[in-house]
């Protein structure tokens, strides 16, 4: 009975393997395992709004923050965080192929893992999944999320009274 | 046979002498079993206890047997037991050889129903590992019923609080664009802001681990959703924030 159950697994086994690779219409747009670049931009925001409960004229409150040069395509985003400096500290560029992990050291010895789960080039869609981990080991951030690969993913957290820690991830193919 | 002549004597030589008492000998077996008999004292004393032992058995088989047992009632009785069990529950059947033909074997091990349930136990397994295997990457997209709607302007985008939950629900914000913004699921140690874009094709992801002001963009709707708990605190500048917020916007739409 034993050798009969082993035999039948295995010619199930074996038919599992010589199955072609089904393909559906969404499958049919991700190539196998593209290589995605993959760019993350450790940006130090300072000087978060006071409390309003201050004096101070709405023109002030709400100027414009100073955001530098290299981060103006997401200005718009930043814009929209209450702080009024933004600096960048770092940037890391790297190419992975999806389904591969990649960790990328951050400022103060945080650690970004992130990991490009499908890439659909008719859609311009990514799905990453980002574990973001403070240096004591602690998690900032788990998520998995789908975006449009042409924009970038903004997260941030505080990292005193009046700064913050903001990474700017972007995800496009690699041509 | 005493132990201490059995230790005398070697195994060959007490089989010598037991063929010497049985007659098997030829000239010169006799002639060895003669030296010896006539060296050794254990030998003439293993061919003494030979000869009584013969003597013994000789005696006891010459006399004709007195147990008188008539077993034929039983036996008789016993065959009509065999015959009535017959008649009422069919014939005695015999278990087949183990000598059988590997053939037979084969088929007959088929017909068990352990091989059944061998064989389907193990398509079971190798079926639940190809699903396993080929499980789709699904999207899963949450739509809150409580979503609160786009503004056009960005300065409006209205940003989607999760709450003080450590594990904070997905929201989404999606317009009618394929690629919108979806969360399979959001963890932190903190409090959670997802503030989208204002095509919906990307968001900020807002971790609060201390007390900060609310976001830029922050505005609660008028009728606190329930199980849709804003980020801003309780404390006053963020309260004083969002009037100000709402102020600049009736002041714009003017």
């Amino acid at each position: 009975m034993r050798g009969i159950f082993v035999a039948s697994l295995g010619c199930l086994l074996a038919l599992y393997s010589a199955l072609p690779l089904s393909s559906t219409k969404a499958e049919e747009s991700y190539s196998d395992r593209p290589a995605i670049k993959l760019s993350v931009r450790a940006i130090q925001a300072s000087g978060a709004e006071a409390s309003l409960t201050e004096s101070g004229s709405e023109s002030e409150k709400l100027k414009k923050p100073h955001i530098e040069s290299q981060l103006t395509d997401i200005e718009e985003k930043l814009t929209q965080l209450p702080f009024s400096h933004f600096h960048l500290i770092s940037k890391e560029e790297k190419t992975v192929h999806a389904r591969a992990r990649e960790s990328i050291p951050l400022p103060r010895g945080q650690v970004l893992t992130v990991r490009p789960i499908y890439m659909d080039t008719d859609s311009a869609k990514i799905c990453l999944y980002i574990h973001w981990q403070d240096r004591d080991g602690s998690h900032i951030l788990d998520t998995r999320v789908h975006f449009d690969s042409r924009e970038s993913v903004i997260t941030g957290t505080d990292s005193s009274q009046n700064e913050g820690l903001i990474l700017a991830i972007r995800a496009e193919a690699a041509n | 046979m005493s132990n201490q002549d059995d230790n005398d004597l070697t195994d060959r030589q007490q089989l010598l002498l037991s063929r010497y008492v049985d007659g098997e000998c030829g000239l010169i077996r006799s002639l060895q079993v003669k030296r010896l008999l006539s060296t050794q004292p254990a030998a003439r004393r293993y061919v003494s206890q030979l000869e009584r032992t013969r003597a013994t058995l000789s005696e006891y088989l010459s006399q004709p047997n007195s147990v008188h047992v008539d077993l034929w009632d039983r036996i008789e009785g016993r065959i009509d037991q065999e015959e009535h069990a017959a008649f009422f529950l069919g014939a005695r059947r015999v278990e087949t050889s183990h000598h059988s033909t590997p053939r037979d074997s084969i088929w007959s091990a088929f017909s068990l129903p352990a091989t059944w349930v061998g064989g389907l136990s193990g398509a079971a397994v190798a079926g639940a590992l190809l699903v396993f295997l080929y499980k789709p990457v699904q999207t899963v997209s949450f739509s809150a019923p409580k979503q609160i709607a786009l503004q056009s302007s960005p300065q409006q985008v209205q940003p989607v609080g999760i709450g003080a939950q450590r594990y904070a629900q997905p929201r989404v914000a999606r317009i009618n664009r394929p690629s919108a913004f979806e969360v399979d699921w959001m963890r932190s140690h903190g409090s959670l802001n997802v503030i989208p874009d204002s095509n919906g094709s990307s968001a900020i992801i807002w971790v609060r681990r201390r007390q900060m002001p609310a976001p830029r963009s922050l505005k609660p709707r008028s009728t606190t959703q329930p199980g849709a708990s804003l980020t801003a605190s309780p404390t006053a500048p963020s309260a004083k924030l969002i009037e100000h917020l709402d102020g600049k916007r009736l002041s714009g739409a003017k």
